[in-house]
């Protein structure tokens, strides 16, 4: 199998690309403190706005740039890709097990209980999602803690359509009959005969999931009800540098191109995911 | 037909009441509004009058359906910024932000759908191996990016387009082109999906072995057919683009209600974002019945589910 697995990695172009970008990107991310040539709060006004190294102007020590504060610029990506791969994972680590479990429930024991959780999973999906999101930051206040619930929050309803029409099909197969005619309860039966069967459309989707969540937090960062500054973060560095932007064009482009080369990256996992699990799925 | 429209309907009206109990539950976990009304050196007995005045003493319950009668009404409160009716003020803003999603949705799907029709139709070739690649770039890029991008090549360094505000034509190119290629990506995939499943159905299959030329299939045959998926596309679309619309009105101050809403929330006018909110919810909820109705009008099997 896991020889199988890698020959369809090089098969696929893609994915291999995905692969070896995500794995950069969590290298990074967890190296921060090693990898960045400077601290990333570290300010020094006798140097600020100056352009990436290669540029008249620039500085071999700062290899993409400082920003109005003098700060190094690659070290506060560094830094942000932290936050974004953190939040984007936590969201969904939360999101995913809420709405597999309302899925199992309401598509096994049917009723009054799958009505109520598909019309709340329905209204939810008829809104855009980013102008809840915002208005509860908003309120909530913006912290990190705040975000990761408020992403969840959006996101269980993906899982929880997904596994409810899976188990809908499941529940009448008759290996499910079975365990029930020999006496096995609801809760085991669910899990052990049931779940097994939903999780590779469900790995699937949790993958594009991910990237969708990076993208949402950048969003909610970039009109200041993400991450708070100081703490860097590369919706927030696109924020930040609004003010400069017919001044010093490095300050918005080099965190915007690691937001889409880190989604980019994942969605391009995700493509390979579907293929290698199930070639059924290509309409998600 | 009209079972159906009813229990669209009733659909729609679960939404909007279902947005309004999200959105009152959410403003009243921000605290008393009275204290937001009132100046810091208000005495304990003017913030208890206030209370009463305003009815915040009562339970939640009661709270909300005295909130829902206002609505029913058409009186969403007073902004407390603007200190005026907050619907007036939202509904100024609409027709902006109607406008940008309009001109955002011409522009995907001018590109999307012959885009994907011509993808599907060279199925696994270079051509539709690169629009797919094209179009999962699209949908990796923050929206906000890609208006920041467009501001630095069309504005800063070639001056074509004015880097915000509102007023001419040339002032809505950036916006609308933000947006819309922000959609085209996800169109053009749904879009190629379509066309895909159309080619697949038998009576596309019979009128090749039927020998008929390759235009005429296309064209006669499998074309009218699309139509039904591009409406559907549309109807989906609308969440994302009035979603986009938030973030794309405050990269370029486009006065709509994107840009209120976002204002509304950093002043604590709650009021307003409620009003804001609530609008949102009506149009989309109006515009995707009148998708599903077109929908169900085109294909009679919708009506019969």
């Amino acid at each position: 199998m896991p020889r199988g697995i890698l020959q369809t990695l090089a098969r696929n172009g893609g994915g291999y690309l995905g692969a070896l970008i995500v794995l950069v990107n969590v290298a990074v991310a967890v190296l921060a403190p090693t990898v960045a040539p400077h601290d990333p709060l570290d300010q020094d006004i006798a140097r600020r706005l100056l352009p990436p190294s290669w540029l008249v102007g620039g500085s071999p020590e700062h290899l993409l740039g400082t920003d109005q504060l003098g700060r190094d610029i690659l070290s506060r990506m560094i830094w942000g890709s932290r936050v974004s791969l953190l939040i984007g994972l936590l969201s969904v680590l939360i999101s995913l097990p809420v709405g597999v479990a309302a899925g199992l429930v309401s598509g096994y024991f049917r009723g009054r209980l799958d009505d109520f959780v598909m019309r709340v999973a329905d209204v939810q999906l008829a809104f855009p999602f980013i102008l809840l999101a915002i208005t509860i930051a908003g309120v909530l206040g913006p912290s990190p803690r705040n975000i990761v619930l408020i992403l969840a929050a959006g996101g269980w309803v993906v899982y929880a359509r997904l596994t409810r029409g899976q188990v809908l099909g499941l529940r009448e197969k008759e290996f499910v009959e079975a365990a029930r005619a020999l006496g096995l309860g609801h809760v085991p039966l669910m899990l052990r005969h049931i779940l097994p069967n939903v999780v590779t459309p469900i790995i699937v989707v949790a993958t594009f999931s991910v990237a969708q969540m990076i993208l949402l937090e950048s969003s909610l960062s970039f009109l200041g009800l993400g991450v708070q500054p100081p703490t860097p973060s590369w919706g927030g560095m696109l924020s930040d540098g609004r003010g400069y932007i017919t001044v010093a064009w490095w300050l918005m482009t080099f965190p915007g191109a690691a937001i889409m080369l880190t989604v980019l990256g994942v969605n391009f996992v995700g493509d390979w995911l579907r293929d290698l699990l199930d070639p059924r799925l290509q309409s998600i | 037909m009209q079972r159906y429209v009813a229990r669209r309907l009733a659909q729609a009206i679960l939404v909007v009441l279902g947005v309004s109990l999200v959105v009152f539950v959410v403003i009243r976990l921000s605290g008393n509004p009275a204290y937001l009304m009132l100046s810091p050196n208000a005495t304990e007995a003017e913030r208890a009058k206030l209370v009463r005045d305003l009815g915040l003493d009562r339970p939640v319950l009661v709270q909300y359906a005295t909130f829902l009668r206002q609505a029913v009404a058409g009186d969403f409160g007073r902004s407390l910024r603007y200190n005026q009716p907050a619907l007036p003020l939202v509904l100024e803003r609409l027709p902006a932000t109607l406008q940008l999603t309009a001109a955002a949705l011409i522009v995907s799907l001018l590109i999307a759908i012959p885009a994907g029709i011509a993808a599907a139709l060279c199925r696994k070739t270079v051509f539709d191996s690169l629009t797919m690649l094209a179009a999962l770039f699209g949908q990796s890029m923050p929206v906000f990016w890609l208006g920041i991008m467009l501001i630095l090549l069309f504005s800063v360094r070639f001056h074509v387009f004015p880097t915000s505000g509102s007023g001419g034509f040339e002032h809505l190119v950036l916006p609308a082109l933000t947006l819309g290629l922000y959609s085209t990506a996800r169109v053009t995939r749904l879009m190629r999906a379509g066309m895909l499943d159309v080619i697949g159905q038998d009576y596309v299959r019979t009128a090749w072995a039927k020998g008929l030329p390759g235009r005429t299939v296309v064209l006669k045959h499998a074309l009218r057919n699309t139509l039904i998926p591009v409406v559907t596309i549309v109807g989906l679309e609308l969440g994302t683009l009035l979603g986009g619309a938030v973030i794309t009105e405050t990269i370029f101050a486009w006065p709509g209600i994107g840009r209120l809403a976002v204002t509304a929330i950093f002043q604590r006018d709650y009021p307003l974002v409620q009003a804001v909110v609530l609008v949102t919810a009506l149009v989309f909820v109006a515009c995707n019945l009148v998708v599903d109705l077109a929908y169900a009008w085109l294909d009679p099997r919708i009506r019969f589910d």
